[in-house]
């Protein structure tokens, strides 16, 4: 069989081998380093010189560091009045140039902003680059609009990576829901106890009701927590026994903190209580399950499982 | 266009996936996105360390295959000698994608003993392949796609569209491999090796162990391969082997926990039902002292810090 020698393969750009450099951030120990890590690997793809990337939440307040980076290792140079122009700048969904010098001397500035649905988070990045040709400057906008996409569901994911760790770390029974009250992660044990509770819509509405603090809610003999974390939406759940019903509601939230396996002092901090009210109430707890120890509470929660 | 209008958000899929799906079932999972995306009948995805080696099943996921498929290929010496070559051809186009027709003319192709004895009688009358090595692990990927319906051959956009998304579905496999790593918390050294013991990824406890063991040579572990799914002892240290989709997925035992007596054993399961030292003395018909002693040893041997985290370890363990 006489296979054709075909030309040597054209070095021609393979943008997916790109964008999935871009999601090598994922990996990232954190936020910020993430932003860093595809800043690194976008200036690869891209000829930038300058960038500005500022992250707003839902309420539009900054999220976490915005990143600020020169590529060609100056420092950061933007001065208050820089940094206030570039946040009046209005929102441009699609990568498109802007008029007049960004950033001391480097060229040719672009703007590009996008909402994850996902987290809920605006990013916008402003980049600028000293290009010549303007074939290339043109170029440039649709490599942003193809890649930007990517560096931000990277961000996304990243998120996701530690919300996950977070809470499969604690506990069996958890979901993570985002922004738009989708569940993106469920622990095997979390999606049993639902279903077979047939309280999946209740589970849809409180995730999206909750907006940033701590909510404690009770389904049959279910108590689900749901918590802000990291711009996702974290519920957990616990069965409590039929005995359990004689507890007071700030009761049962005691008991959940002892499954997480946490301290008198560490439920106080969680609960926004003194350490020794917490002693009062778990004495009280004991007294109405009528037992003796921490040790024995602890085997009561976990044997309804 | 339209109909590969969410590419972005597909890529996004494969990673989400690539973090929250256990290593046995998300090259399946990925896999099959692809070829529903590409509408493909069937595919294999070949994923190994070394390339002068043939192929065996074990390296190979195939997508609705018959089972013969790997068999006959083994068997029929003229079609392994063709795929080999038409793979050596495919190297020199290394994350392109190729179909056979890009690689010889059409009446040879009908005419050669690989589409007459093989593709033909698998139905497979369309194929796309596309060969990468990442090159971080070095590891290589060949991941073909065919439709058994000769009516619909792959267009020049689907062709694009595949192109543009292996390496999504290879980079997601190794962010799979990698998340695997952290998601339990204590590790005694993990490590992902193909057949012929080369090392794909590893956590930094196995580098440790491996370092004051000489369990590597080579970049290889030193075992004569290739290696089968089962456990394993190197140098003093026995490993677990899991085997999933043409790799294995090894763990080192923790000797900790094999040294428990069984009587600890024993004390451990009464303990972890919540019983005090007391109770559990009488249940066993020994002084207190020795309770506490065994409870010493057992929190020692699991690496617990307490009672209670030996109760809700005994959640974890059970399942």
């Amino acid at each position: 069989m006489a296979l054709l020698q075909l030309s040597a393969p054209a070095q021609s750009a393979q943008p997916g081998q790109d964008i999935a450099q871009l999601y090598e951030a994922v990996q990232s120990p954190n936020f910020a380093t993430c932003q860093h890590s595809g800043i690194m690997q976008l200036t690869r793809i891209l000829a930038i010189d300058a960038l500005y990337w500022k992250v707003r939440d839902k309420q539009g307040r900054p999220f976490a560091s915005h990143c600020l980076r020169f590529s060609d290792g100056r420092p950061p140079e933007l001065s208050e009045q820089q940094i206030t122009y570039l946040h009046a700048l209005p929102d441009n969904t699609a990568a498109s140039p802007l008029a007049g010098p960004l950033f001391c001397d480097a060229q040719h500035p672009w703007s590009f902003t996008q909402r994850c649905n996902r987290t809920g988070l605006r990013h916008t990045l402003f980049i600028a680059t000293r290009l010549q040709a303007t074939q290339a400057i043109a170029n440039t906008g649709n490599q942003l609009n193809l890649y930007l996409p990517h560096l931000i569901n990277a961000c996304y994911l990243n998120l996701l990576k530690h919300a996950h760790h977070h809470c499969a770390s604690r506990a069996d029974t958890y979901a993570l829901y985002d922004a738009g009250g989708h569940c993106q992660i469920q622990s095997a044990d979390f999606a049993a106890l639902i279903s077979q509770h047939h309280v999946q819509c209740q589970i849809e509405a409180m995730v999206s009701s909750t907006v940033e603090h701590t909510r404690f809610e009770e389904l049959d003999n279910l108590l689900l927590r749901t918590t802000s974390l990291h711009c996702l939406i974290a519920v957990e759940v616990i069965q409590l026994p039929d005995s359990f019903q004689c507890l007071s509601p700030r009761e049962k939230q005691i008991c959940f903190y002892l499954s997480r396996a946490l301290s008198n002092q560490e439920i106080a901090a969680a609960l926004n209580s003194a350490r020794k009210t917490i002693e009062n109430q778990l004495t009280s707890i004991y007294r109405k399950l009528g037992i003796r120890s921490r040790t024995m509470l602890l085997h009561l929660i976990n044997s309804t499982r | 266009m339209d109909k590969y209008a969410n590419l972005d958000d597909l890529i996004c899929q494969f990673y989400q996936l690539a973090l929250i799906t256990p290593v046995a079932d998300f090259k399946r999972t990925a896999f099959q996105l692809m070829a529903d995306t590409l509408k493909a009948d069937s595919g294999v995805w070949l994923t190994r360390a070394e390339q002068q080696i043939p192929f065996y099943d074990h390296d190979a996921l195939t997508l609705n295959l018959p089972s013969g498929f790997m068999e006959d290929y083994h068997q029929l010496a003229s079609v392994s000698q063709q795929v080999q070559q038409v793979f050596g051809a495919m190297l020199g186009h290394l994350g392109r994608t190729r179909d056979i027709l890009d690689l010889m003319p059409e009446d040879e192709w009908l005419n050669s003993d690989m589409y007459r004895l093989y593709c033909e009688k698998y139905q497979l009358h369309h194929s796309l392949m596309t060969v990468s090595v990442i090159p971080e692990n070095q590891l290589m990927h060949i991941v073909t796609l065919a439709r058994h319906n000769p009516e619909h051959p792959f267009s020049e956009q689907d062709k694009q569209v595949k192109e543009f998304l292996a390496p999504a579905l290879t980079g997601a496999l190794r962010a799979n491999l990698l998340s695997g790593f952290h998601t339990d918390s204590i590790s005694h050294g993990r490590a992902v090796v193909d057949h012929y013991g080369n090392i794909i990824e590893a956590d930094a406890a196995f580098h440790a162990l491996a370092k004051a063991n000489t369990l590597i040579r080579n970049g290889k572990l030193s075992l004569a391969p290739p290696l089968t799914p089962a456990p394993f002892e190197l140098n003093g240290i026995l490993f677990d082997v899991h085997s999933a989709q043409g790799l294995l997925y090894i763990q080192a035992r923790n000797e900790n926990e094999t040294a428990m007596t069984q009587r600890q054993r024993e004390v451990m399961c009464i303990a972890q039902q919540g019983l005090s030292n007391k109770a559990i003395a009488s249940t066993l018909g020994i002084s207190e002292a020795t309770v506490k002693n065994h409870i010493k040893a057992i929190l020692k041997a699991t690496g617990s810090s307490s009672r209670q985290q030996l109760v809700l370890q005994a959640q974890t363990g059970t399942r």
